[in-house]
This record gives structure tokens, C-alpha cells and sequence, in this order.
């Protein structure tokens, strides 16, 4: 019966060599962004907050009414995640989100959008989000989205 | 239930934009939103931004009055800059301030770009200014009796307006419809196609088809050289020597029709003598016998049921196809007719005119059946609205008896005030910029004269009328190449009509017991079913 013999440190790099461990570094998908490296689990935040100019330019674009009230639209509250989403070269393809308060056109907004998942299959980088929007200390957004990052 | 903003379960507010790239600039500079497939392209394709997508969203987009609680969108396809999205919000169920909604974004091959749904909530924020309307709906029984309040609205909100029901453009304000309707450059009047073939399913497109065919050749639905050519020699038939010799023939039928009812105490203004008038006048006009007279009624309104904004288009199509055909057979026949037999009539001077390019059998048929529907039930509505306006404004009835000069200018303020024609269609050659909204090439667009006329920017007290009013600049008539060529007559009846009521009828009065009613069935077409009035019969010599 052959019994092991001492071992020979030549022989662990030939092993290797013929049968190369499988490494799991794969596991996780990370790509480059102007945020610096994002994989599942990073968070990206922003902050801002409009001009009137802004504001005057967005109801022009979409038809609406300047809002008496000094109420942002809505659709301008959940913008700086997207503007995080661009960063990313992100393309959603769903996305829920709830107000939980009205915002000021004076407030300032932080985005933070947090990486939920990052999946690499073949050409195509899958990517989900848990999202918020911040005015003040007070959770005015919170919502999610998934889609592709693209050029990744 | 309706909520504060006027919608209620089951209302579909629209909206309609075609993504440019400035539009993706805009939405990068507002909101930092640089991804590369926006700016530089996806496969050589500037990709909109998801919120540039639903931003021309009813509801979403926030309109004053009503803020967002919850939303969830699928994106199920790019938008790419030269798209246009068509959005539909469907408002679901209302419980107190709370609405929930469905929206479809579909682009302009109908492909569902994004679907979605959300909950909303109404006017329960006391710091939100006043509520916005939502956008309006045009073919309702309520607007189509009277429009003038939601043409009003409309000027004042949304100047230029996309009505998914009409699938074209309302324009509202003076300088706006005045400079389209002369601008035959950038808004073409060969437009039959669309005007029908976004109103009618396909299964009934076969039904319309000879009405299509027809219709096409009309003056009013080319542009030159066409329209040049069609219109020069029909000119021959509406020339002031041509109109002078009508008058006397317009006269006597008016007297006529007064001889019948004056005994009576009473009449129906339409049935009676707005109705008859311009069959007898028009049968004469033609050489046709006076027999034939309420055929060309029943032809008429066949015609309107196809070009007049009718609601339910498709389920009338077949009916209206038929008598198309019996109208198109009849005046085929007294065309040949004419021809070999000429006589002292439009239809010989027309079939007989002395012109370089004469017209084909085929287009002057199909014109003299436009004249037909374009004089025939417009001056039965002149008269009826006119007089109904004038007895309800009656100091003006009045003034009118003291100051007979005025009468011209009378029929002209009337015309104004509540003309018969409300509406003209175009197609645009090009992209328009309108008032910030982009009017894309190929889209159709209704140009509602009756609200230029009544556009208080314009006409100072637009909602009465002033029988002294100095301001002709009316747009009844139409304006530029295409205004009506049938205007001279129609004034002449207009006058006739007043002249002879206000000598033979000086204190008839709207029937107390029975209220006029407008027939409310075309956004084009205005007029009365039914103007009760009653009268003192003449004392007994």
C-alpha cells in the first residue's frame, strides 16, 4: 500500500499548478465608479439643495405651475437619487418609494442610496438599492430600486 | 365622488410629449443626472432619464393641489430622445383626501415604455395654493353644449392643450389660432387621413373608406397649388355679382317662410324657418328641384358625422357611408346633367367655367357635396345662435330696432359671440414651438375659433354681445387662403333674416315654456335642435 511520504514542498506547487484551488473571490461583483469601488453593501450619498432657477426650469420642462405653498415637487425630492443612479451609469427598471413628509424648496436633501445587491452575470451587472432621502434629520424618501448598470 | 381637482374614479388625465435632447440636458442640469447612456448614448441613442419619463406624468409630475404619498413604476423599454410618450393616469378609487391611480406610458408606436400605480392625496395640505383643473375632456355632453367655459379655462392654463380624445393639440388663444390658419406653410390643411384615422378603429377604416377618398379632394383639406386651383374656379360660383343675385331669391324665401308662421303666435326658429331657409336657398343655388331640399339636410348631416368631432364616430360610420354614397350618385348625375343641358345655376358655372385647369367629374362632385356641408347646416346654426344670443341679450335686440345700420356689423358680433364653425383642423409640417410646448411634425392640431373669439386679450367683454362692436377681427369666417368662400352669401342671409324679424317681429321673445336646446353632438359643428319663440300675430284688419 503506498503511504504518504514526507512532504515536499516542491510537490504542493506542482499539485497546485495541476489542480489550482478554487478561490471564491468571485463571490463578489465590485465596480469602479466616480464614488470609488461599490459593491453590495456600500452606500452612496449626496447632498443638495435646488436653486430657483432650478425649480423655475423644472416646471417649465414638465407644465406645472410654480407651487404656492413653497413645496418641492415631488419628483424633484427623489431626484438626487437619481442623480447617484447617473453616477453609476444606473438604467432602473423598477422602482417604489414612499413620502413620509412634504419638503421645503429651501431644505437641503441628502441622497443616500445603499447597494443591496451587485451581480455580475455574463455582460450584464445587476444592481438593487435601498433608497432614502434625507431633509434635515427627518426621513422624507425611503423606497428601492433595481435594474442594470451599464458599461460596467 | 369628485375630489377638489374635478376627478373621481374612472377619470383618465393625458398627457403627450415628444423627449428632445434639450429636455435630457435640462433634466441633467436640474437634477446632476449625467449617466452616460443620458448624455452620450446608448448605440449612438440619447436615453431619457427615468424621471424625464414619468415627469410629463398627470399626478406624478405634482400639479398644485395634489402631492405623491407612494408611487412604484416598471420601465419596461427606453425612452430615446425623438420619442414621444403618450401618459395616461387612471385615477382608481378615492377614499376622502386619498386617491390611489394606475399610469401607462406608451411611446409612439404604442409599445408600454413604464407602467406603474400610486396613492396621492388631495388638497390636504392647507399651504398648497388653489387647486389646478384637471385637464379637461372636450366630447362630453356638458362641454359640447357649452364650451366656452372650458375654452376659457383652457386659454388661461393650458394654452396649448393635448386632448388624447381628440389625439391632437388644442390651441385657444387669438394670436395663436389667427396666425395658424394663416400660416398654411407650417400647418397644412391635408389632414383628412389623420383627422379620421386616429378616431376610427381599423375595422372601420374599410366603412370610410370612399368618404376618405372624397373628402380628400376637397378645397378645404389641400394646400396649394391644389387649394389654388380648386378654389379659383369655385370662386366663379361666389363672385358679388353672383351674391347680388341671390339676394333677391334669399329675400323672398325669407318672407315666405315668415307668411307661414305668422298667424301662429308661435314657431320652433330652427324647424320652422332656419332649417328650410337654407335648403330652399341652396336647392335654388344648385338647380335642383325644391323637393329634393331635405335630402341635402340628411346629406349634410352625414357629412358632419365624419369631420365634426362626433364622439362616437365608428358606431355612426356606416349609416353616414350610405348616404355618402346616395349624395355622391345624385350630384353625379345632375353634373352630367349640366353639363349637357346648362342652365342658370352654380353647378353649370362651374361645369361650364372658363379656366386653364378645368377640375376632374370626381372633384367637382366632391366639392360642390363640401359646399353643400359647409353652407348648409352653418347658416341654419348662424341664424338659430345668432337670434338666441340676441333674445337673450335683448337690449341688443333692441338696440338693433332703433339703429338698423348696425345690422351688418350685427351679423358679423354674432358670428363672433357664437359662431356655427368652431373649430378648424391642421396638421403641422414641422415641429412647432408653441407657447413652450413642442407641436411635433405630423401632429394633428385643432384650432378652436370660437375661443379665439371670445379671447378677452383680444375682445374687450367677450362673453356679450355688442352690435356696435368695431372689432371685425373675427376668425368665424376662418382666415388666410381658406376663409370662407361663402361668406358674402352668408351675411346676405344673415341680414335678410334680421331685416325681416326685426320689421315683421319686433317683440318676439324666447318661449318661456319651452327653452332652446343645443344639439350638443360635434365640437365642430354648433347649433340648436329646437328655438321656441313666441310672437304677437298681426291684429286683424
Amino acid at each position: 500500500m503506498l503511504s504518504p511520504g514526507p512532504r515536499d514542498p516542491t510537490s504542493a506547487v506542482v499539485t497546485a499548478m495541476l489542480w489550482p484551488p478554487i478561490v471564491r473571490t468571485t463571490d463578489v461583483t465590485v465596480i469602479s465608479t466616480v464614488h470609488g469601488p461599490v459593491r453590495e453593501g456600500s452606500t452612496l450619498t449626496w447632498s443638495r439643495r435646488y436653486a430657483e432657477a432650478e425649480l423655475r426650469e423644472y416646471d417649465q420642462l414638465v407644465g406645472r405651475e410654480p407651487d404656492g405653498a413653497g413645496l418641492l415637487p415631488d419628483l424633484l425630492v427623489i431626484a438626487p437619487l437619481t442623480k447617484l443612479g447617473g453616477d453609476l451609469n444606473y438604467l432602473s427598471r423598477a422602482m417604489e418609494w414612499r413620502h413620509h413628509r412634504p419638503v421645503r424648496c429651501d431644505e437641503t436633501l441628502t441622497a443616500e442610496l445603499h447597494v443591496t445587491r451587485l451581480d455580475r452575470q455574463g455582460d450584464t451587472v445587476k444592481i438593487a438599492f435601498e433608497a432614502r432621502i434625507r431633509a434635515g434629520d427627518e426621513v422624507a424618501v425611503s423606497g428601492t430600486s433595481r435594474g442594470v448598470v451599464l458599461g460596467a | 365622488m369628485t375630489a377638489a381637482i374635478g376627478i373621481a374614479p374612472g377619470t383618465e388625465l393625458t398627457s403627450r410629449r415628444t423627449v428632445t435632447g434639450e429636455d435630457v440636458a435640462a433634466v441633467a442640469r436640474i437634477t446632476g443626472d449625467e449617466g452616460m447612456h443620458h448624455i452620450s448614448g446608448l448605440a449612438g441613442r440619447q436615453v431619457a432619464q427615468g424621471l424625464l419619463t414619468v415627469a410629463f406624468a398627470p399626478l406624478l409630475r405634482t400639479e398644485q393641489g395634489f402631492r405623491l404619498a407612494s408611487a412604484r413604476v416598471t420601465f419596461l423599454a427606453p425612452v430615446f430622445v425623438g420619442d414621444t410618450v403618450s401618459c395616461t393616469v387612471t385615477v382608481g378609487a378615492m377614499d376622502g383626501a386619498s386617491v390611489s391611480f394606475g399610469l401607462s406610458i406608451r411611446n409612439q408606436d404604442g409599445a408600454e415604455v413604464a407602467v406603474g400605480e400610486g396613492v396621492g392625496t388631495i388638497g390636504t395640505i392647507g399651504a398648497v395654493g388653489p387647486a389646478a383643473a384637471a385637464p379637461p375632456r372636450l366630447l362630453t355632453p356638458e362641454v359640447l353644449a357649452d364650451p366656452y367655459p372650458t375654452y376659457r379655462e383652457l386659454q388661461r392654463s393650458r394654452p396649448v392643450y393635448w386632448a388624447e380624445e381628440l389625439h391632437g393639440w388644442v390651441v385657444t388663444g387669438y394670436d395663436d389660432v389667427y396666425g395658424a390658419l394663416r400660416d398654411h406653410g407650417r400647418f397644412s390643411s391635408r389632414r383628412i387621413d389623420r383627422l379620421l384615422g386616429s378616431r376610427v378603429p381599423p375595422e372601420a377604416l374599410k366603412i370610410i373608406a370612399p368618404f376618405v377618398a372624397l373628402a380628400s379632394r376637397w378645397m378645404w383639406m389641400v394646400d396649394p397649388p391644389d387649394h389654388t386651383r380648386v378654389r379659383r374656379m369655385f370662386n366663379y360660383g361666389f363672385t358679388p355679382r353672383a351674391v347680388r343675385r341671390m339676394t333677391p331669391l334669399i329675400q323672398e324665401t325669407v318672407d315666405a317662410l315668415l307668411d307661414a308662421v305668422a298667424d301662429r303666435g308661435s314657431m320652433d326658429l330652427i324647424a320652422d324657418f332656419a332649417y328650410p331657409l337654407p335648403a330652399t336657398v341652396l336647392a335654388d343655388v344648385y338647380g335642383i328641384p325644391r323637393s329634393d331640399a331635405p335630402l341635402l339636410k340628411d346629406w349634410s348631416d352625414a357629412m358632419k358625422v365624419f369631420i365634426g368631432g362626433t364622439p362616437d364616430l365608428a358606431a355612426m360610420a356606416g349609416p353616414a357611408a350610405d348616404s355618402m354614397r346616395e349624395m355622391t350618385a345624385y350630384f353625379t348625375a345632375v353634373i352630367a346633367d349640366r353639363r349637357a343641358n346648362p342652365g342658370d345655376d352654380m353647378v353649370s358655372a362651374l361645369v361650364h367655367a372658363d379656366v386653364a385647369e378645368p377640375l376632374d367629374p370626381d372633384s367637382l362632385c366632391a366639392n360642390l357635396l363640401l359646399m353643400l356641408a359647409a353652407s348648409y347646416a352653418t347658416t341654419q346654426d348662424m341664424i338659430g345662435n345668432g337670434m338666441l344670443g340676441l333674445l337673450r341679450q335683448r337690449a341688443e335686440w333692441h338696440r338693433l330696432q332703433a339703429e338698423p345700420a348696425l345690422l351688418p356689423g350685427a351679423i358679423d358680433e354674432v358670428l363672433r359671440y357664437d359662431g356655427p364653425v368652431q373649430l378648424t383642423h391642421r396638421v403641422a409640417t414641422e415641429d412647432i414651438d408653441l407657447h413652450g410646448t413642442r407641436i411635433a411634425e405630423g401632429d394633428l392640431v385643432y384650432l378652436i375659433r370660437a375661443a379665439a373669439n371670445r379671447d378677452p386679450r383680444r375682445f374687450p367683454d367677450p362673453d356679450r354681445i355688442d352690435v356696435g362692436r368695431q372689432d371685425t377681427g373675427h376668425v368665424a369666417f376662418g382666415a388666410g387662403i381658406h376663409y370662407c368662400i361663402g361668406a358674402a352669401l352668408a351675411r346676405v342671409e344673415g341680414v335678410a333674416t334680421l331685416q325681416a324679424l326685426l320689421r315683421r317681429m319686433p317683440d318676439i321673445e324666447l318661449d318661456p315654456a319651452a327653452p332652446a336646446a343645443y344639439r350638443a353632438d360635434s365640437l365642430q359643428f354648433r347649433g340648436l335642435r329646437m328655438l321656441p319663440v313666441v310672437f304677437p300675430t298681426p291684429a286683424a284688419p
